[in-house]
């Protein structure tokens, strides 16, 4: 019984401490009472003795005068001594309604503080269940949230994967792009260069029979010269078509036709020079092979 | 001048060419030109106190011309005319397209006179002969000659016939105050000497192969004898003095045999073969035809002669040994005449066109034959020594003249003479 008080005071520490306070004022309040009755119960201004009883005696009026004198000192003494009782009767008077007054509210105040305390008890009960229900609500609350931060998550990946899948569908995309490109310049370029090529095999074809045609006139032909004549010379040839160089080959023929070869390459010097540049050819290889 | 035919060649070429792009660059040249070599031959330096005799390159030059392959350099455009010690300066002679120059200086002391002379390729600069030969200052003719076949030689690779000599017969004066006259001169007709003086008839000469003796046919009283006279000391002998006809006398290449034609029955002409030693007749054909004009092919085994057996003047041919006379001209009515040239392929000839006798080649083994005068009067062929060239008369009366052709019948040239007719000329041999 003493436990289960403690336990309840321990944690119920305001409501047991104004109970406490309470018994206290109220057991305190009753022995003041007890003994203000108890000391002066004469003195109680409120109860009709305003005027005690006065011993007569014959006074000279010296005497009298100082009788007078000492009957009015003791009249004063007496009047200044009822007012103080009067004061102090009413000092209690009020004293004494200030504790009824106090008590009432005590008494107030105890029924207040009991009702306090079933109050809070209700309060704690609902506040408890209200904390029971905010932490239902919480936990709910936790559980959607998580839901939603999974969910948000999940969104989250989601979108990032999109990302991910858009930025590679970009990038694939890009890339195509760029193939496409570098397709399409390749394509550019190899046509370019085949025409070039075309171009640049035109210009040599062209330049081949110019070539052909001067250094053909340029060789005459030694009468004896021998059927089935075979002779290589060997040119360097300067941009300008001069030739710097003639170097006689494997020859089957006399000293007179490598004369007349010789004399011919260099008498066509200069010899005529390419339309395209790149059709030129710094070495050149003449094969005298008449009739073939 | 044959045109360069080159351009469909030079496409085929030039594709050939461009598929080797990259490579070395290889032309093939099949074609060239038949054109004569563009020479100079500049003016030899003359060292010695009288002037010169003669005209040392112009002889050089003139018989270069003639052989029909070289172009000698008019002295007009030649821009500088250095001599043999000069320092060539061969942009001089590239402007005026010469692919060769001929540069030479003569010092004379008294009497006998050194020729130098230096040939040069004017687009390699290189020397391609640099000779030094004395000569007597009153034979500096025959020098010349011999300088132009050293030339001829170096720039054609064949030997140069210039320094030659020939002979032929003139004819002058007519009726009874008429003379013949057997001369000899140089190839190039100068320098000419009567061996032979006769009022009457002379006929085909013809040389030994060592060039010392000639041959000959003379008419005196109307009856034709042979006669073999020494070219050095005038001397002769009668070879053949035959009743009838005595003619057309040959020498074999070997000189010991002469061919001749003798007429022992009246039209009726036979080749036989003379042996100069034991002085030996032996008849060779035996036709009721006209056989005559023999010619003997290099090889000394067969005789080419003139024949009418088949109907019409053509020539045959068949061993010296005897046997069947083989027909070796078919083309037209009239082939005679025959001159066998030194490497045996080919005959010149005279051959009848339409009225007109020209100079024809005919080749031995094609049987091609290749007209090389235009006629109408051409006679009496008779080749080189080095088969370059082929001597003729052309003209008829007192015009009569002799020519020259080169054997590709490019370049003829009148030679120079004596006044009257000239006609049967012979080329004798290098010496």
């Amino acid at each position: 019984m003493i436990g289960a008080a403690w336990q309840w005071i321990r944690s119920q520490p305001l409501s047991v401490g104004l109970s406490v306070l309470l018994h206290v004022v109220i057991g305190a309040l009753l022995i003041m009472g007890t003994s203000l009755h108890g000391a002066n119960p004469h003195d109680m201004p409120g109860r009709g003795n305003e005027h005690q009883p006065i011993q007569a005696v014959v006074v000279n009026s010296t005497d009298y005068e100082a009788a007078e004198d000492s009957i009015k000192k003791a009249q004063q003494d007496k009047e200044a001594h009822a007012s103080k009782l009067k004061a102090e009767a009413e000092q209690a008077q009020k004293a004494r309604e200030k504790a009824e007054r106090e008590l009432t509210q005590l008494k107030k105040q105890r029924q207040s503080t009991a009702s306090d305390v079933a109050n809070q008890q209700k309060q704690l009960k609902d506040q408890s269940q209200q904390l029971q229900q905010l932490k239902d609500q919480a936990l709910k609350m936790a559980q959607e949230r998580k839901a939603y931060q999974d969910k948000i998550a999940k969104l989250k990946a989601q979108a990032e994967q999109a990302q991910k899948a858009q930025a590679a569908e970009k990038a694939r995309l890009e890339k195509a792009k760029k193939e496409a490109e570098a397709a399409r310049k390749a394509q550019v370029q190899a046509q370019m260069q085949a025409e070039q090529e075309a171009a640049i095999k035109k210009a040599r074809g062209n330049w081949v029979a110019a070539i052909i045609h001067k250094v053909s006139s340029n060789w005459i032909r030694p009468p004896d010269t021998p059927q089935g004549l075979d002779c290589n010379v060997h040119i360097t040839l300067l941009p300008s078509g001069d030739v710097v160089a003639a170097k006689m080959g494997q020859c089957n023929g006399s000293s007179v036709v490598v004369q007349s070869i010789i004399t011919a390459v260099n008498k066509a010097s200069p010899l005529p020079t390419p339309e395209d540049p790149q059709a030129f050819s710094r070495q050149i290889t003449f094969e005298f092979v008449p009739g073939q | 001048m044959r045109k360069l035919v080159l351009f469909p060649l030079a496409a085929v070429f030039a594709i050939a060419a461009a598929a080797t792009a990259r490579a070395d660059l290889v032309i093939k040249i099949t074609q060239g030109v038949n054109q004569p070599t563009p020479v100079a031959v500049v003016p030899f330096a003359w060292n010695g106190s009288q002037p010169a005799p003669v005209d040392v390159a112009n002889v050089v030059a003139s018989d270069l011309l003639r052989s029909g392959l070289f172009a000698p350099l008019p002295r007009g455009k030649m821009l500088a005319q250095p001599n043999a010690d000069s320092k060539i300066n061969f942009a001089n002679w590239k402007a005026v397209s010469v692919n060769d120059l001929v540069v030479g200086s003569i010092d004379v002391t008294g009497d006998t006179a050194q020729i130098r002379f230096r040939l040069f390729n004017v687009y390699t600069g290189q020397q391609l002969v640099g000779y030094s030969l004395p000569a007597k200052v009153n034979d500096l003719r025959f020098a010349a000659h011999q300088v132009a076949d050293m030339i001829y030689q170096k720039l054609t690779g064949r030997p140069g016939a210039f320094a030659t000599r020939i002979a032929y017969i003139r004819h002058d004066g007519t009726g009874k105050g008429s003379t013949w006259d057997l001369v000899i001169a140089d190839s190039d007709g100068a320098n000419t000497q009567a061996l032979v003086k006769s009022s009457g008839l002379l006929m085909s000469p013809d040389f030994s192969p060592s060039g010392d003796r000639i041959a000959y046919v003379q008419f005196e009283n109307d009856q034709s004898h042979i006669y073999i006279q020494n070219v050095d000391t005038g001397q002769r002998k009668i070879a053949l003095k035959h009743a009838g006809v005595n003619g057309a006398p040959a020498f074999s290449p070997d000189g010991k045999t002469l061919a001749v034609v003798l007429s022992t029955r009246p039209g009726d002409p036979d080749i036989y073969l003379l042996d100069l030693a034991t002085g030996q007749l032996q008849q060779l054909t035996h036709s009721p035809a006209i056989d005559t004009e023999p010619a003997w092919t290099p090889d000394g085994k067969n005789i080419i002669f003139t024949s009418d057996r088949g109907g019409s003047p053509q020539l045959y041919e068949m061993p010296i040994t005897g046997g069947k006379a083989q027909r070796i001209t078919w083309d037209g009515s009239y082939n005679a005449r025959a001159s066998v040239s030194p490497d045996g392929k080919s005959v010149a000839l005279v051959h009848r066109e339409n009225g007109s006798l020209k100079i024809a080649l005919l080749d031995l083994a094609t049987g091609n034959m290749t007209m090389l005068t235009n006629g109408p009067t051409d006679v009496s062929p008779s080749f080189s020594p080095n088969g370059a060239m082929i001597l003729y008369s052309t003209g008829s009366g007192n015009q009569r003249r002799l020519a020259t052709v080169s054997v590709d019948g490019q370049v003829h040239e009148e030679l120079t003479g004596a006044a009257g007719a000239l006609s049967q000329p012979v080329w004798g041999n290098i010496p």
